[in-house]
């Protein structure tokens, strides 16, 4: 009969076990207090979490790349982010993944093989660079499928800030985006761990230039026509009148344009080097 | 003051118009002056890191000229998605002269 004990990896306490050997005759040689291996229902779920703390409970939600839930023994419930946990043991089952090096986040379930960009990065083969993914705002990594005149279309890669395992390989190539901001451009995996800031601009600048642009042109080319159609005597005095107010809201909306054009905040993207350690 | 006051109402008037140029279809999202708006249209399953987003967009300038495709169809069919997580939709609108309406689909 062996019976093993389990320590919290952070304790000084190595994990043990015990050999029992039955004395001759049939009988036990040596009685302990332990129990035969214990059901998978008996297993608490562990969480270990990035910081090196570590939660029992039961493990009552788990949703890939976004937060686990637990049910502690007194019965409060705890969720934890995705990227504070560095390991997640279900029924002594491995649930989410660990991340490799020692203080690391752990990577989002969008590498596992169970979803559609998992078995995309399973076919590329080569080594994996670790990206760590921020913006100003709540944004997402994707991956271009395709991006022409008809549209886009991209792979759902994590939600910022994060960090993951990218194939150093993938020709495929990345950007930043979030709602009613512009997004950044595309950019190919960095050569080497990097760390990946942006800084996206609200679509407002963008839309505005456009919007009264034309507006303006629009208004510009209606009071115009007024105006010469007073010139040439079609019409009376008012007319005149008309085209200049007209005209003249055109060409402050035409102004206003040209200078939100030229002080509209560019989005940015800024990859800086992760440092690495040397030899 | 006459004229001044048609020069004026001949403004609002054209006002007027602008708001009727945006993208109609959707009661949200249609400000006439400015408009950026994103909403679901539908939930099948929870969208997540992973699967595969396809956009389809139409544009509308001056109430004279729209063009694009923003079904849901071929927003799927451009990112390869066969299984359909969430339909969302976006509007944007400036006074009324341009416009843009996005169908986003999310699946696998």
């Amino acid at each position: 009969m062996i019976a093993a004990c389990w320590a919290p990896r952070r304790l000084a306490v190595a994990s043990c076990a015990l050999t029992l050997a039955l004395a001759p005759g049939g009988g036990p040689g040596l009685a302990l207090a332990d129990s035969p291996r214990p059901a998978a229902a008996d297993i608490e779920d562990v969480v270990e979490l990035s910081d090196g703390g570590f939660a029992r409970g039961t493990i009552v939600e788990w949703v890939p790349g976004r937060a686990l839930t637990l049910r502690t023994a007194s019965g409060e419930l705890k969720t934890y982010p995705a990227r504070d946990i560095r390991s997640a043991t279900r029924a002594g089952k491995a649930v989410a993944s660990a991340a490799t090096p020692s203080g690391g986040e752990a990577p989002p379930a969008a590498l596992s093989g169970e979803t559609d960009l998992g078995r995309v990065y399973a076919r590329i083969p080569g080594p994996r660079l670790r990206v760590t993914v921020g913006a100003n705002r709540t944004a997402v990594l994707q991956r271009r499928i395709r991006d022409d005149e008809d549209g886009v279309a991209y792979h759902l890669v994590c939600t910022t800030p994060c960090t993951l395992d990218v194939p150093a390989l993938d020709r495929e190539l990345y950007r930043v985006a979030a709602d009613h901001a512009q997004p950044t451009a595309w950019f190919a995996v960095p050569t080497q761990p990097a760390r990946v800031q942006a800084e996206l601009s609200p679509l407002a600048w963008q839309l505005w230039p456009k919007g009264l642009a034309l507006a303006g042109g629009l208004l510009a080319v209606v009071g115009g026509g007024l105006w010469a159609l007073h010139e040439t005597g079609a019409t009376g005095s008012w007319s005149r009148t008309t085209g200049f107010v007209v005209g003249g809201t055109g060409g402050a909306m035409l102004l206003t344009a040209g200078v939100l054009y030229l002080v509209r905040p560019a989005t940015r993207l800024v990859v800086e080097p992760l440092p690495t350690s040397g030899p | 003051m006459k004229k001044l006051a048609f020069a004026l109402g001949s403004l609002s008037v054209l006002s007027g118009f602008a708001g009727c140029s945006p993208i109609i279809g959707k009661p949200y999202g249609a400000g006439s002056v400015y408009a950026d708006v994103r909403f679901n249209e539908r939930t099948d399953a929870q969208a997540a890191a992973g699967m595969k987003q396809g956009e389809g967009c139409a544009t509308q300038i001056l109430g004279i000229v729209a063009t694009g495709d923003a079904s849901a169809a071929a927003a799927a069919k451009k990112a390869g998605i066969t299984k359909i997580a969430t339909v969302d939709g976006s509007n944007s609108n400036v006074l009324g002269v341009y416009s843009k309406y996005c169908v986003i689909v999310t699946g696998e």
